[in-house]
Formats: C-alpha cells, sequence, structure tokens
C-alpha cells in the first residue's frame, strides 16, 4: 500500500486544507449513514432506540438508548441533537455498566452497627420514608426547617427544580448547598463580577484563533462533546490554529498547534502581560470598549478607558511574567499580537486557570484579554452561554419563608462574594458549631468524604453522631460517603429516571430535550424525585404533581415551542427539539432596551452606575430608600435591572446575575473594591509557592478523557482502561530526586501523606507532580476497589470473573486541604504544596 | 444454543464435504447470515481510515465497541495505544486507535486449519464462529494482535467490522461514536465514498506494511514510531 | 528522542503450557520414529531393541502430544473439522493430517514389527512413516515461522531447527530408555554410535544459534528479544539451561572416550539433551509471546 515517508509526511500540512476529513453530517449515498439504528450482532435482530440523554459527566449531551430484550445494551449520541451531532464520549458509552452495575443498592438500608462499621439491614421503602418524614416534619413544625440539610453534587435541569425550587423551597430550609467551589465556582464568581451570568460558550464553528489557559476541553470540560468535537472540526478542516497553557500535556494540550507549559497558578501574570502587549500596540477594540467599564467612572469616555487601562497594565511586561510563569517573554508578546490580530479569536479557560488561590483574578483578566479584542459574544469569541427555557409548574403557592444555617459560605470573613457557596468549608463548619449544625443531612448525586480535600477530617466529622446526628444519603451505588450514612435510599441510575434538560448549546441556538427511563428501575430504587413528591405528600404539602415524569410532562405541555411540537409525546419520541427558525444569538449586549420598559412603574436610574433598575423588583424598601441606598448597595438590586446607559443609550448591556454589578462588561469591579480588592484585574501569587523547599513539588489534580470524578470508577469498561493513577513528574525533576518510573515516593502535606507509583514522563512542567483524582476507591463496588458492596446488587457477572486488575490507584485528596479562594471562595486544589521523598 | 449451533454445522459442514455448497443453500434457501450479505456485496472493498490529525485518544471508539459486543474483559477489539514522544517542552502524545486491520493477505485466514476465518468478497475478514475449534492459531499469526479467544464460547474472535451494521447501512459502533470523527468507514471500491478519497489524495501509513499484509485500516499521519511494537518501549 | 508508552493493552499469549508440550512431545515423538526407522535401515539386526524403542516411544509420544493438542481446542468435539478440511495455507492443516498419518504409520509400524511382524509391510510403513515424521517435526516450525511479527519465529531457519532438535531429543529419548532397560539394555557399541549421532545433530543445533545474531543485528524488534535472550530476563534459560546444560555438557560427555559408554553418563547426557530441548521450545514459545507486538 501507499507508504508514508518522512518528507510526505511533513507535506500533510499543506494537503490538510485541501481535504478536509469529514463535515458533519454529510452523507453521500454511497456512505452508511453515521447512526440512529442498532442491530444484535448476534441475531441481527434491531434493537429498541429511545431517545434520553447522559449524565455521566455535566455536559449531559442527548442520546439514544438501545434496548434488547428489556435489557440497555449500547448508549449512542443522539443523530438529531444539535448540541452533541449524535457523538457520545466513554464515559457516555459506559452508562451501560452505571445501569448494571454488579454492586448498586437496590434497597432501603438501615445502619445497625456503629456508623461507618458496615453493618446494615434492608429496610422497607415505607419504613424508611416514615421515619425521614417523622424527623424532617418535627424539625419543620418545630419552626427549623433549616436543621435539615439537603447537600447536592450534580442536580441540572428538572431535577434541581423539583427537589430544590419546590421541594426544598416549600418544606422552608434555605440550607441546601452544591459542589460548584470545588468545581468551577471562581470561574463564576469571576464572570458574574465581569459579565454578570456565570456561564461562557465557546464559538468555535467561527473562530479563527483559540488562546486556551487551563482548559482540557477535549478531555474533560463541562460542555465537552459538543465543544471539543467543533474544535476539532476548526483545526483541522479549516486550519485554525490554538495555543494552549496548561501545566500537563494533556490530549487537548497536544492536539493544539501549540503547548504552552506553565508554572501553575501562574496564568493571571501571562494573560495581564498579553493585555498590556496588546493594548501598547494599540491593538484593542474600540467598537467594543463602550460596554466597558474600565475606570470607576460610569461615563469614562473610550479614550478614557484605554488610559487607565495601559496605565494599570504597564508593570505587568512579559518579562515580569517570564520570571513568574517561567513562560518566555517573547513568547508572550507573540501570542498576544496574534491573539489580537487574529479577529475573532476565542479565549478559553477552566479549572487550570481558576482552581487556585488568585483564580477570580486570573479569570477576571481573561475577561479582560477577550473584551479588549472586542471578542466578547460574537462569532467565533467567548459567548453569553445560550440554553433551554423550560416552563414548569412551580409547586403550592404560599412558600414558606425559608430560613438557612449560615454554613454555606466560609467562615466569616473568608470569602468577599460567596455567590456558589463554599462547600469545601461546610463540614469544617459543622466540627466547628458556631453557626449551629443540622439535625439532618442528607446528599445526593454527591460525595463529601471523596470530593473534597482533608478526606480524613472529612470522614471523622461524618462519623460523629454528636455533630451530625442523622445521615441520609440517597445513591444508587454505595460509595465512601453512603457508608457513612444512618440511611440509604436507592437511588436509581440515571438511565432509569425522568428529566428534562437544559445545557448550554455550542451553536447559540437553544436546544430541549429530555431525559426518559431505558428500562424499569432495578430492584427498589426510586428516583429521588420521586421520592420527594412523596415525602411532601406525608408531611402534608402536595407539590401538585405526583412525580417527576408528571412533572416533565407538564413542563412539555407549559414550554412554548415545545408545546406546540407537540409537547410531552413529541418529546418522548424525539427526545431532542429546538426552533428550527431561531438564529444563533450573539451580541445580545448591544440590544437598546425600548423606552416603554423604562416607563414602568419603579424603574429608576442610578446616577452612579448608570444602570436603570426596578426597586420594587428588588424589593428595596421604597423609591427613596432605593435612591439613597443606590443600586450597587441595595440588597438583591441586581434582580430588578433593566438596563445600562451607555453615551445616551439604554442598551441591555451584560445583565447582572448574583451581584449587583452594572450593565457593562466590568473589568473595573467597584464591587471588588469595596471589599479592598484592586477593582481591575492584578495578579497575586500562591502564598504557599512563595517559600517552598527543595523536595517540595506543587501538586496539580486532573481529569482523564474516561473517568468522571469518582463516580466512574464503578464502570468496567472505563476502569478497565484506567485503574491506576501514578503520580506523573517530569524526568528532569525526577532526575533531581533520584526517582525513575515505577518506584514509589511518598507525598507529605500538611493534610497527611499517601504513598503512590512515579510515572516519569517529559509531557509536564518540572518541579510538579500530578495526580489524576479518579482513583485511590476504599468503597463504589468490585471494579473501582475490589470490594462488593453489602447488597452486592446484581449479583454475579461474568465479568467479575474477568477483572484482570487489583490496583486501584491513590486518592490524592488525602493530602489536600480544603481552603478558600479570597474572593469566590473556590477551592484551591491545585496550589498544594508536597514534600517528596521515596518511599 | 450449542446444540442448534452443532447441528446448523454439521449440515453445513456436509454440504461443504460433497462440495454442493453453493447449490445446496440456493435450493435450500438457508444461505446464512455472512453468505448472503456477502453475495451481495462483491464489487465492495470496505476499509476504515482513521485521521490522526483528528483523534484526539479519547478512548470512545473503544468502549463503544466492547458495548456493541459485550466484548469480556481483558479482550479487546478495538483499543486506543497512547504513546508519549519527544522531550520537554517539545514532547507530545501520539494516539494510535487500532482494530483489525482486515488484511488482503491474511496470515490468520491462511493458517487457519477449517476455514473458519476467511476473507469475504467485501474485503472484510471474518469468522464462521460455528467453524472455529477454538485452536488459537490465528490469535498466534496475527501480527497485529487483533484476535482474543472468547472465554466463554471459547472460540476466536475480533472486529468484524460491524458486519450486522455495516450491511443495514449504519456505521460501525466505533465510528459512530468518534467524538473527532477520527474514524471514517467505507468502501474503498467506490471512488466517490470518503475512504476512497482519502485514500487517493492524502499521504495514508498502514500498520507493519514491510510484512505484506496489506492492511485495509489506513492512518493519516500516524507517528511511525507508535506504530511500532516496541514504540516506546515496554 | 524520550518515548513512553502510556497505554497500551496486554493481550493473553495464544500458545500456553498444552501447545509448548505439544511441542516437545509430538517433536520428539516424530524424532524417536526416525531414530526407529533409520536403525532398522541402516543398523540391522544389532538394533532391533533400538528400533523398537524409538517405534513404541514415538506412539506414546504422539499420542500423549495429540492429547495435550486436542486438550488445547477450545471447542474440543469440534476437533473433527480439523478432518473434514485440508487447508493448503495453513500448517496447522497439513499438521493435523500428518499427526494421522504418521500415527497411523508409528501404529502399523508397531504391529507388523512386534504383533504380526512382517518384514516388508513393516519396510513400507516405515519409509512412509519417514515422510510423515519429518513433516512432523518440522510443521511446527513452519508454524511458527509464518508469525511475521515475532521475529524469534520468524525465520526460515524454522523448518530444519525444529526438525533437528526433534532428532535430538527423539536420540536422546531412545538414549535413555534403552539405558533403562536392564539386561536388554543393547551393548555400548550400539549406544555409543547413537551418542555419536547425537553429538553430530547437538553440534548442528548450536549451528542453528547463531541465528541469535542475526536477531541481535535485526531491527528493533528482533534486536529486543537477542537482548531478552542474551543478557536480559532469559539469559540463564539461553546460556546456562540450552546451551551448557542442554548442548555443551552432552556434546563433552559423549565424547569422552571413558564416558561416552558408561550407562549412568549416557542416561545423564541423554536428560540433559532433552532438557535442552525442552527449554529451546520453551525459549520459542515463552520468550517468542513475550514482547508485545503492536
Ligand atoms: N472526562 C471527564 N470530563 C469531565 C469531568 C470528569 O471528571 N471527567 N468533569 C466535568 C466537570 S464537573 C468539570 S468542572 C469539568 C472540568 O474541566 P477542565 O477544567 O477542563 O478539567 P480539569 O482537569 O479540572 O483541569 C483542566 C486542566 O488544567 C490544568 N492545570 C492545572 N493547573 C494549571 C495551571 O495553573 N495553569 C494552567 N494553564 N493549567 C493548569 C490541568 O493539567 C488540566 O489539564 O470537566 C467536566 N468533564
Ligand atoms: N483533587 C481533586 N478533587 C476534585 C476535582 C479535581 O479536579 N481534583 N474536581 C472537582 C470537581 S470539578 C467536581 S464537580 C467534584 C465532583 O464531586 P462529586 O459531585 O461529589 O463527585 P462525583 O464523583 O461526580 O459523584 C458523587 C457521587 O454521586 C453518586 N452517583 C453517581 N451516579 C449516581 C446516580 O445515578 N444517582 C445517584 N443518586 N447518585 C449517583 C455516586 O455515589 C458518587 O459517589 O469533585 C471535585 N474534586
Ligand atoms: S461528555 Fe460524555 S459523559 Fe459527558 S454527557 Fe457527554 S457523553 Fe455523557
Ligand atoms: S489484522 Fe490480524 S486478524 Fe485482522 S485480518 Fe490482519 S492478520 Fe487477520
Ligand atoms: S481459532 Fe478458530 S478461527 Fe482461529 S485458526 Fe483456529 S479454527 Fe481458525
Ligand atoms: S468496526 Fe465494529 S468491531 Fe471493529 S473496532 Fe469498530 S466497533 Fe469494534
Ligand atoms: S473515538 Fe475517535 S478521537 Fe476518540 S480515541 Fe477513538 S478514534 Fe480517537
Ligand atoms: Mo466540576
Amino acid at each position: 500500500m501507499i507508504k508514508i515517508n518522512r518528507r510526505n509526511f511533513f507535506k500533510l500540512g499543506a494537503a490538510a486544507a485541501a481535504v478536509a476529513t469529514t463535515g458533519a453530517g454529510v452523507l453521500k449515498a454511497a456512505e452508511v449513514k453515521e447512526g440512529g439504528k442498532d442491530f444484535s450482532p448476534e441475531t441481527g435482530a434491531e434493537r429498541k432506540a429511545i431517545p434520553t440523554a447522559c449524565w455521566s459527566c455535566v455536559t449531559r449531551d442527548a442520546m439514544v438508548g438501545f434496548v434488547e430484550d428489556g435489557r440497555l445494551v449500547k448508549l449512542e449520541g443522539h443523530p438529531e441533537s444539535i448540541r452533541g451531532r449524535g457523538k457520545i464520549c466513554s464515559k457516555g458509552q459506559a452508562g451501560v455498566n452505571q445501569l448494571y452495575d454488579p454492586d448498586r443498592v437496590l434497597y432501603p438500608m438501615r445502619r445497625v452497627g456503629a456508623r461507618g462499621e458496615g453493618k446494615w439491614k434492608r429496610v422497607s421503602w415505607d419504613e424508611a420514608l416514615t421515619e425521614l418524614a417523622d424527623r424532617l416534619k418535627k424539625l419543620k413544625d418545630e419552626g427549623h426547617p433549616e436543621k435539615f440539610m439537603f447537600h447536592y453534587g450534580r442536580m441540572k435541569g428538572s431535577s434541581s427544580k423539583i427537589i430544590k425550587s419546590v421541594f426544598l423551597e416549600n418544606y422552608g430550609t434555605g440550607t441546601v448547598g452544591n459542589h460548584t467551589s470545588i468545581c468551577e465556582g471562581g470561574k463564576w464568581v469571576a464572570q458574574e463580577l465581569t459579565w454578570g451570568k456565570h456561564y461562557d460558550n465557546w464559538d468555535f464553528e467561527n473562530t479563527h484563533y483559540v488562546l486556551n489557559f487551563g482548559s482540557n476541553v477535549l478531555e474533560a470540560h463541562t460542555n465537552s462533546i459538543p465543544c471539543g468535537q467543533r474544535l476539532v472540526d476548526a483545526m483541522v478542516d479549516r486550519g485554525v490554529k490554538m495555543v494552549t497553557f496548561d501545566v500537563r500535556l494533556s490530549n487537548t494540550a497536544t492536539r493544539s498547534t501549540e503547548w504552552v507549559p506553565i508554572k501553575p497558578g501562574t496564568d493571571g501574570a501571562v494573560v495581564l502581560a498579553m493585555c498590556r502587549e496588546i493594548m501598547a500596540a494599540d491593538l484593542y477594540d474600540p467598537e467594543f470598549l463602550p460596554f466597558v467599564k474600565a475606570t470607576a467612572a460610569a461615563d469614562a469616555t473610550v479614550e478614557e478607558k484605554v488610559a487607565a487601562l495601559k496605565r494599570h497594565l504597564d508593570g505587568y511586561t512579559p518579562k515580569w511574567a517570564e520570571k513568574i510563569s517561567g513562560v518566555p517573554a517573547e513568547k508572550i508578546k507573540a501570542i498576544a499580537l496574534e491573539f489580537a490580530r487574529n479577529k475573532p479569536a476565542c479565549v478559553i479557560s477552566y479549572r487550570g486557570a481558576v482552581a487556585h488561590y488568585n483564580g477570580v483574578e486570573t479569570e477576571r483578566a481573561v475577561q479582560m484579554l477577550a473584551a479588549i479584542t472586542g471578542n466578547i459574544d460574537n462569532p467565533g469569541g467567548r459567548c453569553k452561554a445560550v440554553a433551554a427555557h423550560w416552563k414548569y409548574p412551580k409547586g403550592p403557592k404560599n412558600k414558606p419563608k425559608k430560613k438557612k444555617l449560615p454554613i454555606l459560605d466560609g467562615f466569616k470573613g473568608d470569602i468577599a462574594y460567596p455567590n456558589h457557596h463554599a462547600n469545601h468549608q461546610v463540614l469544617k463548619m459543622i466540627k466547628d458549631g458556631q453557626a449551629g449544625r443540622p439535625e439532618v443531612y442528607m446528599w445526593y448525586c454527591y460525595t463529601p468524604v471523596y470530593a473534597n480535600g482533608d478526606v480524613q477530617e472529612n470522614i471523622d466529622i461524618l462519623k460523629d453522631e454528636k455533630l451530625l446526628p442523622f445521615t441520609v444519603s440517597a445513591n444508587a451505588y454505595y460509595d465512601e460517603s453512603a457508608a457513612l450514612a444512618d440511611l440509604i435510599l436507592p437511588n436509581p441510575s440515571y438511565l432509569e429516571w425522568w428529566d428534562w434538560e437544559d445545557m448550554v448549546s455550542p451553536t447559540q441556538v437553544a436546544e430541549y430535550y429530555i431525559r426518559q427511563p431505558l428500562v424499569k428501575p432495578l430492584g427498589e430504587c426510586r428516583d429521588l424525585k420521586d421520592v420527594v413528591c412523596d415525602l411532601a405528600e406525608r408531611m402534608g404539602f402536595p407539590l401538585g404533581f405526583k412525580s417527576a415524569e408528571e412533572f416533565v410532562k407538564m413542563s412539555c405541555e407549559m414550554t412554548p415551542g415545545v408545546r406546540e411540537a407537540g409537547g410531552f409525546e413529541y418529546m418522548k419520541k424525539h427526545g431532542v427539539w429546538h426552533d428550527p427558525k431561531a438564529t444563533p444569538a450573539f451580541y445580545t449586549y448591544k440590544k437598546e432596551v425600548k423606552p416603554e420598559k423604562l416607563k414602568k412603574d419603579g424603574v429608576i436610574l442610578d446616577e452612579a452606575t448608570g444602570v436603570y433598575w426596578n426597586w420594587k423588583k428588588a424589593h428595596a424598601e421604597s423609591e427613596t430608600a432605593a435612591r439613597e441606598t443606590g443600586y450597587t448597595k441595595t440588597k438583591n438590586a441586581y434582580k430588578g435591572y433593566v438596563g445600562q446607559l451607555i453615551d445616551g443609550k439604554v442598551y441591555k448591556g451584560f445583565k447582572p446575575d448574583k451581584v449587583n454589578k452594572s450593565g457593562f462588561l466590568e473589568l473595573y469591579s467597584t464591587l471588588l473594591e469595596m471589599k479592598q480588592f484592586n477593582p481591575l484585574p492584578t495578579y497575586f501569587p500562591v502564598p504557599e509557592h512563595e517559600k517552598m523547599g527543595t523536595d517540595d513539588l506543587i501538586l496539580t489534580t486532573y481529569k482523564v478523557a474516561v473517568h468522571i470524578h469518582s463516580r466512574s470508577g464503578n464502570c468496567k469498561w472505563l476502569s478497565e482502561i484506567y485503574h491506576e493513577n501514578p503520580a506523573m513528574i517530569n524526568s528532569r525533576t525526577a532526575a533531581r530526586l533520584g526517582i525513575k518510573t515505577g518506584d514509589k515516593i511518598k507525598l507529605k502535606s500538611p493534610s497527611g501523606e499517601i504513598v503512590t507509583k512515579v510515572q516519569v514522563v517529559e509531557g509536564l512542567v518540572p518541579g510538579v507532580v500530578a495526580i489524576s483524582h479518579h482513583c485511590g476507591h476504599w468503597q463504589y463496588g468490585r471494579y473501582a476497589s475490589g470490594k462488593q458492596s453489602p447488597q452486592n446488587g446484581g449479583g454475579d457477572e461474568r465479568d467479575s470473573r474477568l477483572m484482570w486488575w487489583d490496583s486501584h490507584g491513590v486518592h490524592p485528596n488525602w493530602i489536600i486541604s480544603n481552603r478558600p479562594d479570597p474572593i469566590g471562595g473556590q477551592q484551591c486544589w491545585m496550589d498544594t504544596v508536597v514534600n517528596v521523598t521515596k518511599a | 444454543m450449542e446444540n442448534m449451533e452443532k447441528r446448523e454445522m454439521s449440515r453445513r459442514e456436509l454440504i461443504k464435504w460433497t462440495g454442493l455448497g453453493a447449490a445446496a443453500a440456493a435450493v435450500t434457501g438457508v444461505a446464512k447470515r455472512a453468505e448472503a450479505a456477502a453475495a451481495a456485496v462483491g464489487d465492495k472493498r470496505y476499509a476504515m481510515v482513521i485521521d490522526l490529525r483528528r483523534c484526539y485518544g479519547c478512548h470512545a471508539c473503544s468502549v463503544a465497541c466492547k458495548s456493541e459486543f459485550d466484548v469480556p474483559l481483558g479482550r479487546w477489539r478495538s483499543w486506543v495505544k497512547t504513546v508519549e514522544r519527544g522531550t520537554y517542552p517539545n514532547a507530545r502524545k501520539h494516539f494510535l486507535p487500532r482494530l483489525c486491520n482486515h488484511c488482503k493477505k491474511p496470515p490468520c485466514v491462511n493458517v487457519c486449519p477449517t476455514s473458519a476465518s476467511h476473507i469475504r468478497p467485501d474485503g472484510i475478514v471474518d469468522i464462521h464462529e460455528d467453524l472455529c475449534i477454538g485452536c488459537k492459531n490465528c490469535i498466534a499469526m496475527c501480527p497485529y494482535n487483533s484476535r482474543f479467544t472468547d472465554p466463554v464460547r471459547k472460540i476466536a474472535r475480533k472486529c468484524d467490522f460491524c458486519i450486522h451494521r455495516i450491511t443495514k447501512g449504519i456505521a460501525p459502533s466505533c465510528v459512530n461514536t468518534c467524538p473527532a470523527r477520527a474514524r471514517i468507514f467505507g468502501d474503498l471500491n467506490d471512488p466517490s465514498t470518503q475512504v476512497a478519497k482519502l485514500v487517493k489524495r492524502l499521504p495514508v501509513l498502514t500498520l507493519k506494511t514491510e510484512l505484506g499484509t496489506h492492511p485495509h485500516v489506513f492512518y493519516i499521519a500516524a507517528d511511525e514510531s507508535t506504530t511500532r511494537a516496541m514504540g516506546g518501549g515496554e | 528522542m524520550n518515548e513512553t508508552v502510556l497505554y497500551n493493552v496486554a493481550h493473553e499469549p495464544a500458545y500456553g503450557l498444552l501447545i509448548l508440550l505439544y511441542f516437545f512431545l509430538g517433536g520428539m515423538s516424530g524424532g524417536a520414529f526416525l531414530v526407529s526407522a533409520f536403525s532398522r535401515i541402516w543398523g540391522g539386526e544389532k538394533y532391533n531393541t533400538i528400533t523398537r524403542i524409538g517405534a513404541v516411544s514415538a506412539l506414546v509420544f504422539i499420542a500423549i502430544g495429540g492429547l495435550c493438542l486436542l486438550l488445547d481446542l477450545g471447542r474440543m468435539a469440534r476437533f473433527i473439522y480439523l478432518f473434514t478440511h485440508f487447508i493448503v495455507t495453513s500448517p496447522v492443516s497439513w499438521g493435523s493430517w500428518i499427526i494421522l498419518g504418521f500415527s497411523i504409520c508409528t501404529l502399523l509400524f508397531i504391529y507388523f514389527l512386534m504383533v504380526k511382524p512382517d518384514k516388508d509391510k513393516a519396510d513400507l510403513v516405515s519409509k512412509i512413516g519417514i515422510v510423515f515424521a519429518i513433516g512432523l517435526t518440522s510443521y511446527t516450525g513452519f508454524l511458527l515461522s509464518m508469525g511475521k511479527a515475532h521475529p524469534l519465529w520468524h525465520s526460515a531457519i524454522m523448518p530444519p531447527l525444529f526438525l533437528v532438535s526433534s532428532c535430538i531429543s527423539g536420540l536422546a529419548v531412545v538414549l535413555l530408555v534403552a539405558n533403562l532397560m536392564g539386561k536388554k539394555t543393547p551393548g555400548p557399541d550400539v549406544t555409543g554410535k547413537l551418542g555419536k549421532i547425537l553429538i553430530a545433530f547437538i553440534l548442528v543445533d548450536i549451528f542453528f544459534l547463531s541465528d541469535m545474531y542475526v536477531l541481535y543485528v535485526g531491527i528493533a524488534e528482533a534486536n529486543e528479544v537477542a537482548l531478552l535472550l542474551l543478557v536480559g530476563k532469559f539469559a540463564f534459560l539461553f546460556w546456562g539451561i540450552e546451551l551448557i546444560l542442554g548442548s555443551l555438557l552432552p556434546v563433552a560427555i559423549l565424547s569422552s572416550r571413558s564416558l561416552a559408554v558408561t550407562r549412568q553418563w549416557q542416561l545423564i547426557a541423554s536428560i540433559f539433551a532433552l532438557i535442552g530441548v525442552f527449554s529451546m521450545r520453551y525459549i520459542f514459545i515463552v520468550v517468542g509471546q513475550y514482547l508485545p507486538i503492536s
């Protein structure tokens, strides 16, 4: 056959542009269809196709499940989904394993021995719910609903609405925790402080250049499959250049045109230096700057803004950034200019940039880079997320006034804007006790023990019946946290429940889609959404719908567009819907607010910020009070935001969320200024990194393509590929420490120590040790830890005999401490300094 | 199941033995699935192109394959070899998604003592499961480690280009799921297909070309070192 | 240039213990038959015992070896398909028919030799048997040489190498048994002669080991295997067992005037030679499949 030699190998680059491998969805008669059907390889019979949606990671791609003889055998991407375009990843495929995990929890279990001892008795649902409802009702009746703490990890779409907005609201507790601060909370806070909404979309379909700070968009990312495939299209079919800054050679980095290794926690310095070079070269976008706030004044001219930015950035030279980050100054400059000249360009960032002590500032700097070059909300740039807007039944009319324990946002004074709470501080605060303690602590789709740092402390607190009298886990699996519960409510896997979904679309056109059960729940599993309907009924406040299915059905009939397309029946059959006439939403900030909206009752202009807001909607006391206190300082004023006055016109602008930001894209943040931070994005180093010893390395943790956090360890097809997470160390560092591949090392930090094996690599910054956070289970079933669950759910299966690995890696979170960043409360995952010795 | 298989086989064997294969099959109308399909696709030459400019080593393909066939643990029809090459900071990862090469001159077929392993007229190298005695010689002789013994049925198995899908007009499972669209499948004999165009217009590499097996899985932009057995040492 | 395999899968080796045993026993059986047949053709009366020992050993070992092959089949009951097909390109197919033919010849040979002696018929079957025996001892070599991706296998010397080493094991086992026959043990002139022939075969075999050099200077994969044997994990097996214990020592013993004719030393030499051949088979099966090929 055609054998390639080195010369024509290099010619590929040129040929590439001419022969794009595939355009998505382009099919000729001669070709096979990409999907939509599946057949049994044994009998050839067609498998039954049911549209649904993935939930393994937060991307939640639309899928099709194929069922044979009542058993789910295969999952594929939904070919009609405009987001996923028929694609799913390895974790999506391995959903089959989530459903048929032989170690699933199939019956309610009540602890019988000491907490954590592992002794259980099977109870009926009625027993379980009677006990739980009694306890909850008692708290509610005593006027302390807040002593019921509900803590969730992933709860999106209709799940969030049913459980949080309807059930918990009507119960009356505000002590509702999430996991955002251990995820990407810092990024969200930074975006809320700058452009208002928490989430961004990267328009790879139209971009000419991609600049990446700490996003592993191809392997991880919160919108992975939809964005990843479009990024590959851009790079290969259109020759778009991509530069990735990462401490590791991630798969994204290796696929990028260039990988720029960077010292952990220093991206902010590089980004600021880039901004400086762009401003200095006058490559800023004067058309966009009117929408930017760059000075204290709301009416500054573009010239004043440019001058202010130049002044602020002047000290951040590439040379300075080089010393901090290890990235050569010329490179910083060259990339900056290239980025500014290749419009539209898209700067992307994720946890590598933000899961640091200085992460919010880094993310704000990234927003600045996009803003000064006008790559905001434009085709090919960094866009405001567009998602489905479902209408849904809101439950009983008269909600009680909710109460909450002040344990969600970290210790007083630690965090300036804990918009998304400080999940990793919750257990510490419970231990501390000063802000009160919940009497019933229930968690769902979340593993408090394992997902946070300081694992040992988490275990100690959860085990302590004096601190937490009653613990409940609603779970499909026997994870490390469920092992410390008093009551386990068996939840089905996501392949057995109902939802409507609304994850962000990469094309700026909203997609409406649903998740429907592919098979009946196994054993006695009951969807928590159905269970809360039951609980509410038992406690005397029926929610107005009896099940998640009914809720989804009602939502389908209520939601414009979906309703006209055929409502619930349509969605059951097709799974996905989008408005065929919709055009991608760009430049929404440029829309002018209709004059009549400004004349509405309660709308006033805040002179200081130029914000038109409705003081009534914001629930201010009175107009006078509102005017006196002003928009910025009135509690929840943002809820009344109407528009932003810019050069005499009122624009929709960048609508605030969670905080009282103006309608500008705020590079200059009055809110931060109020909290004694520099209003413009700055760089400050990670404190621990300033005082490191010679045998100290910076520990970084990351995600691999084939696992989702801890939750996929039970998937045999994934754990077969990845069940060990050796500590990666650069060969230079390894040589310095006298370590080679296969050696055992001890990593020590103030939180504890772990021993693990070493893999020496080249694709990692020297001075860093990288350990993924997917392994090291000590529960979670045979495929994750070698240990069966107490119920041994589905019993024996062929593959449990064929399982060939007996090593399960080491969890790094034992030695990472729970510390919030000072602005947003983000857990500083990637900052840990560890002392490394041979073990 | 076992019994049924045996019965079917002995009839089939008898037919072969007496040299009446084709005629008998036509008369009795009991041509096997594979044969029926083969008859219709004689002018085809199925092939796969794997574009390594696109592949980002996500393993979706191999897991999709596991699921499609419920491939047992420890056995693979498809996997993604990953090699890191270069010296910091100029290191790169190289991915090599693997599957049966559907060789034109396959040692696995040559060595098979019962003709269980065979080449279909459409170029797919397949195994008559009912003829396989589980002698493992094809496994030993395949230069690409593409085969394994089914631990339950004790016969040889491997990637079959998802015959059960493609004969019904649906892409192989791994192709279907590949988010990068790095796997492209089609008929090499039809110049209008993607695979035909790619193989014609871009430099492609096949694995161990020097062995003369003539693989029909073509790689675009493959790293030669990665394709070698010793790529990266042990 | 640094290279690290970050991910690859490990495949279970296709050939296991049973195949190893068969390779050893089948070869030994063919070798023993050749010793038997040729001692009858060239040796005359004096060699009667040798002929008988050879024939019976051949039968016993092919029976056990065949059983190993059968047991190794995933679908034992389907072994019959081996004989409903003849695949020209398949050494395994050839081998199956050869085993069948060889077994029949050996049986008949023994029958016409010992049960119902018939010189002419014995002559005839022994001659046909020789053809089958040569096939039997060399087809395994043909088979392995088809393994293109295994540098240790993929070589034209495989068939003669297997033939020669089979002869070594055949000679050794006949010598061994002969020395265990007590009073019936043929005289030292006969056993000594066998010993001399054994030396010759071992020397040829040692000559074949130069193939290691070819491997050593070969492509990366070949070099890797050579290193494994010459200095790596299997160096002791190769140098210590196969070469010194299994080849050089028997040669030394059997060429020593005083030792070559004593019973104990003949026993020792033949056992050593058998160990040598077994380790050679072991090396080809185990080491041959030790390194990843993809
Ligand atoms: N496969 C997979 N996909 C997932 C998930 C999963 O668990 N597995 N989880 C989902 C969830 S909840 C989330 S939040 C997203 C997270 O998606 P990402 O944020 O993209 O993924 P992470 O691995 O957390 O971090 C991204 C990269 O940051 C790098 N990094 C670490 N420190 C630094 C630094 O200081 N500077 C720079 N430039 N880079 C650094 C890491 O090496 C890593 O490659 O992924 C989602 N998708
Ligand atoms: N060191 C380190 N730690 C990290 C990260 C990191 O990068 N480094 N990443 C962080 C990030 S981004 C995040 S988002 C968090 C995630 O933290 P979590 O959300 O807590 O972790 P998961 O592993 O996704 O899932 C938690 C639990 O959900 C349960 N579960 C899984 N499927 C189902 C189901 O179908 N039904 C029910 N009821 N329960 C189910 C499982 O029992 C599992 O233990 O982890 C964080 N932890
Ligand atoms: S990216 Fe993968 S795991 Fe996440 S939703 Fe999509 S298919 Fe599921
Ligand atoms: S790759 Fe191996 S199994 Fe597939 S056709 Fe070629 S030799 Fe046969
Ligand atoms: S294992 Fe089956 S397919 Fe392979 S060579 Fe033997 S009979 Fe043929
Ligand atoms: S073509 Fe089918 S059998 Fe072959 S690797 Fe792909 S999914 Fe597996
Ligand atoms: S699915 Fe596609 S991108 Fe992923 S590893 Fe396989 S070939 Fe590569
Ligand atoms: Mo996350």
